[in-house]
């Protein structure tokens, strides 16, 4: 099965921006599962760079291939046409961040995928 | 129906008591550290009234988030001993506060929400706070319409859900 990662720092945290990778390096336990890391929004922030390094080291860490794929430009458009273009059984990208206050606010890209993805879409948080 | 400490322009600063529509006599207080008993009214919030992921779903979550909504300004509706509304400010650390409020289950569309909101403003503007805003889902016609009620417009709207906001400084 093969299970695309998105991953988009400056919207969030960087520990917040990796957790659909956490959440992904975990169900690579229970079975096969290949996976694809990709980088996007502003991928040439320091975010993007602290997150890139990052999820390399948790990849290493699983036994994983080290590698991450930046994709700049607008974040939905960018894993829509991946979508449209590689055949992909799932996808896990980030609900989204929080107000002060605690309420959950969805990322655009999130609300995007979760209209217009072709396939299984997990939000992880 | 109220008595209590309305301002010119339809605030009201807590305390003050408001029979709301069913006949019930329910009294609004500032929060004063009577944390078991928001603690209590969240236990007992229905889960499927839960907005934008609060209140948290287990006990654990919603301490930390109490310990978040607490420290700033609050109102607590109180019916016979026990709390059933809450509204709270907290500081976005960027100049403005956001709002809160939940109506427990059974105390709905009695005009409890719009007291409490009605309140809070009240309150924000005795203790000098400026921007207030919210986001609320889209769909949320009931929230919405409390919002603009009690004076909040339209700042903007970010897919599924919108941001309101109003300013309560410098005036009454």
């Amino acid at each position: 099965m093969r299970l695309l990662v998105v991953l988009e720092p400056g919207e969030a945290s960087v520990e917040d921006a990796l957790a659909p990778l956490h959440w992904s390096l975990e169900r690579c336990a229970e079975g096969r599962v290949e996976l694809t890391v990709i980088l996007v929004g502003h991928t040439d922030g320091p975010e993007a760079g602290s997150a890139e390094s990052t999820a390399r080291t948790l990849l290493r860490g699983a036994g994983r291939p080290e590698d991450v794929t930046r994709l700049p430009g607008p974040p939905d458009k960018e894993v829509l046409r991946l979508l449209g273009r590689e055949t992909f059984d799932e996808v896990a990208v980030s609900g989204g961040a929080r107000t002060p206050a605690g309420k959950i606010r969805p990322s655009r890209l999130a609300e995007r995928l979760l209209i217009n993805a072709p396939v299984t879409l997990t939000l992880v948080r | 129906m109220t008595r209590g400490g309305p301002t010119t322009d339809g605030l009201f600063v807590p305390p003050f008591t408001l029979t709301d529509r069913t006949g019930r006599h329910v009294e609004f207080r500032p929060y004063d550290g009577e944390r078991d008993a928001v603690e209590a009214m969240y236990e007992a919030f229905d889960p499927a009234d839960r907005a934008q992921g609060i209140p948290p779903a287990t006990a654990e979550a919603r301490e930390g988030w109490l310990d978040v909504l607490l420290p700033g300004p609050g109102v607590l509706a109180w019916h016979e001993e026990r709390v059933v509304g809450h509204a709270a400010l907290v500081d976005d650390m960027a100049g403005g506060h956001e709002l809160v409020v939940f109506v427990l289950q059974g105390y709905r569309g009695t005009g409890i929400g719009t007291a409490l909101v009605r309140s809070l403003l009240g309150l924000a503007r005795v203790r000098g706070l400026g921007r207030i805003w919210l986001t609320v889902q889209r769909w949320n016609h009931p929230a919405i319409a409390v919002y603009h009620k009690t004076g909040f417009e339209l700042e903007g709207e970010e897919g599924l859900e919108i941001v309101m906001s109003c300013s309560v400084a410098g005036e009454g």
